[in-house]
């Protein structure tokens, strides 16, 4: 497993994606609190790693990236792949922003394009797998 | 004290214990159930840890004692429907079958429906001294639930290993040293009385259940020891993998903190509490007195107000715990004191629910309410468990505060 990328997710935009898709299959919302407890307990389990999901942002890496993927499908019935890749930001990426930020105190610039372009590598693989399977 | 209650089945109130077949039993509803149902299957990732087979597993000593009680099969099936349940009935030789049953409902369940009758098929498996599997569920829209019987002996294992007596030095009301000297008119005696009379046990027959709404929920009449057994297993399986002890406790104390506002809230809002208890109400904390006296009546324990400061402190103390004893009779005493966590929950729900969003402006209780009012960490008080009888305490002592 390639684990040299570092991914930064925005928590509260996560819970409200992962909300949205569950109200539009015509599933309950759940409380943040509660997602981010259960996601807590489960990432630990699952990936022998705590992350802690109260925050405002994660830092995961590829294999945990994944692992999120999995348990929101298989623990909140919210399958999430479109989502992950359009919320996710590398860590590169990220420091980039923050340091055009810091320039241009007026206009933020958040360029995705080529984040989603290889991400895309990462999701297709992986749904590639499943539809194999 | 006790109370009679349908064909040969007798409840003996000792201790704030509600004893049936000298196993104790404590109300607690379908929210609570299915939300500490799904806390202790996240474990499922755990080596050596099976949580469905923890959550079927736990019940088979209980029907174990019930048999060396004297329990015939058929009362057994008359306890299952009492305790509420369902109806649980034999299709042929090798099946049984729940048309209605309290652990089908699974409100909790967050993702993809799956069988979710553990509790039900343990019971089978301890009745019948056969594994049992669950081969059909209406958690995943059959229109029963259906287990089969297989031919393998199913083995129990007796977990309630240590003697652990109930206190009989419990003292009266605001009686007792580190009493802030409150009073109130509100008359306990009275309350858990007429609690103590409603009809909170499922039925059987035509047109009937074997399920207890009441409340605005569906309640059950449950065995203390298996809620005992799930929730400190799987803690202490987190524990032991290396979860933060405060990220492991705090969905099982959420637990209580949900079965609060659901039942007390729908106890609060009923109307046999305007019948009963808002009487004897002058004050606001009155109702904290009131609903303090009706969990006496729910096997929780003897819980005794120490302390009320407006809006800022509720302290309360728990002597007979169900869950400091249930945690004497099950492992060694503990070293840590925040062990209650149903109590904790409770008793922090039970301040939410007055200081916080004032139960008293009857709000509904609905999902949204919880998550964007009762929930809403903005103005939520926090509870410390100071004492603990699993830690060697006379008595459980929570304090709720800001």
């Amino acid at each position: 497993m390639n684990e040299k990328h570092t991914y930064i997710i925005d928590v509260e935009q996560l819970f409200k994606a992962l909300n949205n898709k569950r109200t539009y299959h015509g599933l309950s919302v759940i409380d943040n609190p509660l997602i981010a407890s259960k996601l807590g307990i489960l990432f630990a389990l699952k990936t022998n790693g705590y992350v802690n999901f109260k925050g405002q942002s994660v830092q995961l890496n590829d294999s945990q990236l994944i692992a999120l993927q999995e348990l929101l499908e298989q623990h909140f019935n919210a399958e999430m792949t479109v989502e992950l890749r359009q919320l996710v930001v590398t860590e590169e990426q990220f420091l980039k922003d923050a340091a055009v930020q810091l320039a241009q105190l007026t206009s933020t610039v958040t360029t995705k394009i080529g984040i989603f372009s290889k991400f895309k590598g990462l999701f297709k693989t992986k749904i590639q797998q499943e539809s194999h399977a | 004290m006790t109370a009679v209650v349908s064909w040969s089945l007798q409840a003996t109130a000792i201790g704030g214990h509600n004893l049936i077949a000298g196993l104790s039993r404590v109300f607690h509803c379908n929210h609570y159930n299915a939300y500490l149902q799904m806390t202790v299957l996240l474990t499922q990732y755990l080596e050596n840890h099976q949580p469905a087979q923890l959550l079927t597993e736990a019940v088979m000593p209980l029907i174990d004692s019930l048999v060396q009680y004297g329990y015939s099969q058929s009362q057994l099936l008359a306890e299952f429907s009492y305790c509420g349940f369902g109806i649980l009935q034999p299709v042929d030789e090798h099946t049984w079958k729940t048309a209605t049953s309290h652990y089908s409902q699974a409100i909790y369940l967050h993702g993809k429906p799956s069988k979710s009758c553990y509790f039900t098929t343990g019971y089978l498996q301890g009745m019948l001294h056969k594994v049992v599997t669950e081969t059909h569920c209406q958690v995943e829209g059959a229109t029963e639930d259906r287990f089969e019987v297989h031919d393998q002996v199913a083995n129990t294992t007796n977990y309630l290993t240590y003697e652990f007596p109930l206190s009989t030095e419990i003292p009266a009301r605001f009686d007792f040293p580190g009493s802030q000297g409150l009073s109130t008119r509100v008359d306990e005696e009275k309350i858990i009385t007429a609690v103590r009379t409603l009809p909170l046990y499922g039925r059987v027959g035509e047109h009937e259940t074997g399920l207890i709404n009441a409340f605005g929920v569906v309640l059950t009449n449950h065995f203390a020891d298996y809620y005992n057994r799930i929730s400190y297993e799987t803690y202490h399986a987190m524990l032991k993998m290396g979860m933060p002890a405060a990220e492991s406790k705090e969905m099982f104390v959420q637990a209580g903190h949900i079965c609060a506002f659901n039942t007390f809230g729908g106890i609060m809002s009923s109307p046999e509490w305007y019948a009963v208890v808002t009487n004897y109400c002058e004050h606001r904390e009155d109702w904290l007195h009131g609903m303090i006296a009706v969990i006496n009546a729910l096997g929780w324990g003897v819980f005794r107000i120490e302390n009320i400061v407006v809006e800022t402190e509720f302290t309360v103390r728990v002597y007979n715990s169900y869950e400091g004893i249930g945690y004497r009779r099950l492992y060694p005493v503990a070293t840590d004191k925040n062990i209650s966590f149903l109590g904790m929950g409770a008793i922090l729900g039970l301040v939410h629910l007055l200081w916080k969003v004032d139960i008293r402006q009857r709000p509904a209780l609905t999902q949204e309410f919880y998550v964007k009012q009762f929930n809403n960490p903005d103005n939520s008080y926090t509870v410390e468990q100071t004492h603990a009888i699993a830690a060697g305490d006379d008595y459980d002592r929570f304090v709720v505060s800001k």
